[in-house]
């Protein structure tokens, strides 16, 4: 991975999100959310704040990648991009940290704002993070081939929402042990060592499992687009 | 610099193939341009060449690697121009020059004398979105130049601008070819190809029907007559008369000595002549 290209990248990226209105969508969810937490009694308050973290702000590159690359791909720059010494890493590391660090931004205001407890800002940032790298690496490959946004929630949108089912177990409390097999259960996991302990075990599952599941998708992820945009030749010589 | 040797490519669901056992090779320095109408597989090679497609039967390689085995280092090396504008509209031409830019490890050009020498100085600071087609071209041109490439791959170079700006790209397209540059040039515009190209193939249902010099291809198709018009009592008339032989041929001497004349055209044929004639098919 060439370090200029990914910050040139990177810097892009960001200022795409910018142009395209992404932030500003984001400043506006997140007064909404911050009302919304500031309203509830204190007793629910950090129960809340979990799950609308987590199935909002801290997933937000599945809601803004799938409108990015089909923006790319509406104005032809992948095709431009593909005829540049670009590596699939670098492509997906630019997306997934310009992404990661909105999603971090918006749950740091969010909670700062809403909130009056203090938290754990350790789990907060290392959940956010890692959440947000998997979930807009899950992403790409269904913005890929999406003939149009619609599309792309229909797929993508169903497909994370089978991974979801663990967000059911966090609402109803029914204390199911599958869960453990899906990554977002790591994910909500973190974001409440944010708002209250948990165990050094789940600490550990949580980093490891859902470090080691963004590891695969990236390489799915990485495949994918190298097949259909870059032509294959992602190798570095 | 490339050379290509019994190419097939077929896209998966498809029975014809795109690309039906092509065989040229372009040299360093030269403009080989690759002619046709839409649908004859002009893209698809270029797609191979430049290593986008890679599941290609036969071989074709760029600066003596195959380019199925290519990494993308390749593209340090090559610069494309797509027939269609593919820009950040929402970014600068400035920006997106120096966008592309940081993503070559190679020296690029000033991307603002780029902007000069194509005329959009002056739009530099302006986004893509508020450019016409022919602007967006031509700041695509300018991508292809950015990082000085040894090859340049052009598709429909022309394709949207006026006369005068398609006088500036082909000036500057000749130009990278006296710097030594190689070009392949996909185009349906005959005469574009005839100015620019050192030598043409003519491609029809993925296969070549005819590679020679645009001067060859004229000359041998053509006729070897002259025709004059002429006036005579108010009326024009029009007479041929054969090449050989011309400086003795009395009766066109009698004609022009006595006649007035108007016009006076050797019948060569032109590239879009001998491609109707070469392949049945009209370029559309």
């Amino acid at each position: 991975m060439n370090r200029k290209r990914l910050l040139a990248l990177l810097y892009q990226d960001i200022r795409f999100e910018l142009r395209h209105g992404m932030y500003t969508v984001y400043a506006v969810l997140s007064v909404i959310y911050i009302f919304l937490l500031r309203s509830l009694p204190e007793t629910i308050q950090s129960r809340i704040a979990v799950i609308l973290l987590f199935s909002d702000p801290a997933v937000l590159g599945f809601f803004f990648i799938g409108g990015m690359v089909l923006l790319e791909r509406k104005q032809r720059t992948l095709s431009a991009l593909a005829c540049t010494p670009l590596q699939a890493g670098e492509y997906l590391a630019a997306k997934s940290i310009s992404l990661a660090l909105l999603s971090l931004a918006a749950c740091s205001i969010i909670v700062l704002a809403g909130l009056k407890t203090p938290i754990s800002w350790g789990y907060l940032i290392i959940g956010v993070l890692l959440s947000s790298c998997w979930v807009t690496l899950v992403s790409i490959p269904f913005s890929l081939t999406a003939d149009s946004l619609n599309d792309y929630f229909i797929t993508a949108g169903g497909a994370l929402l089978l991974l979801c089912l663990p967000l059911f177990d966090l609402i109803f409390s029914l204390g199911w042990k599958a869960a453990y097999l899906f990554p977002t259960h790591a994910s909500i996991l973190l974001i409440t060592g944010a708002f209250r302990p948990i165990s050094p075990g789940d600490t550990i599952y949580g980093i490891i499992y859902l470090a080691g599941a963004s590891v695969l998708t990236w390489r799915w992820a990485a495949a994918r687009l190298s097949a259909r945009v870059l032509g294959g030749g992602d190798h570095e010589d | 610099m490339i050379t290509v040797k019994d190419l097939s490519f077929t896209y998966p669901g498809s029975k014809k193939p795109a690309v039906d056992g092509i065989s040229f090779s372009v040299g360093k320095g030269e403009i080989f341009g690759f002619l046709g109408p839409s649908g004859a597989g002009k893209s698809t090679t270029q797609h191979i060449v430049i290593g986008l497609l890679r599941t290609y039967k036969g071989s074709a390689a760029v600066r003596d690697v195959e380019v199925r085995t290519c990494t993308r280092n390749l593209y340090e090396h090559i610069g494309v121009s797509f027939e269609l504008p593919n820009l950040y509209t929402k970014f600068t031409a400035l920006e997106n020059l120096k966008f592309f830019s940081a993503l070559y490890e190679r020296p690029c050009r000033n991307p603002m004398e780029l902007l000069e020498q194509v005329g959009l100085k002056e739009e530099a600071h302006k986004r893509v979105s508020d450019f016409s087609k022919g602007m967006s071209m031509r700041l695509n041109f300018c991508r292809a130049l950015l990082h000085d490439p040894e090859m340049l791959f052009l598709d429909e170079p022309t394709s949207g601008l006026d006369p005068s700006y398609a006088r500036v790209i082909k000036e500057m397209i000749l130009q990278e070819r006296d710097r030594g540059k190689t070009i392949f040039l996909t185009t349906h515009n005959m005469h574009t190809a005839d100015e620019l190209c050192d030598r043409v193939a003519f491609l029809v249902d993925g296969r070549i029907a005819l590679l020679d010099a645009p001067r060859n291809i004229r000359m041998a198709y053509g006729s070897s007559h002259v025709r004059i018009e002429y006036r005579s009592e108010g009326v024009l008339h029009q007479q041929s008369f054969p090449l050989e032989g011309m400086g003795r041929n009395r009766d066109l001497l009698d004609l022009l000595e006595q006649e007035q004349v108007e016009t006076i055209h050797s019948q060569e044929a032109s590239l879009e002549d001998v491609f109707i004639q070469v392949t049945g098919r009209t370029l559309g």
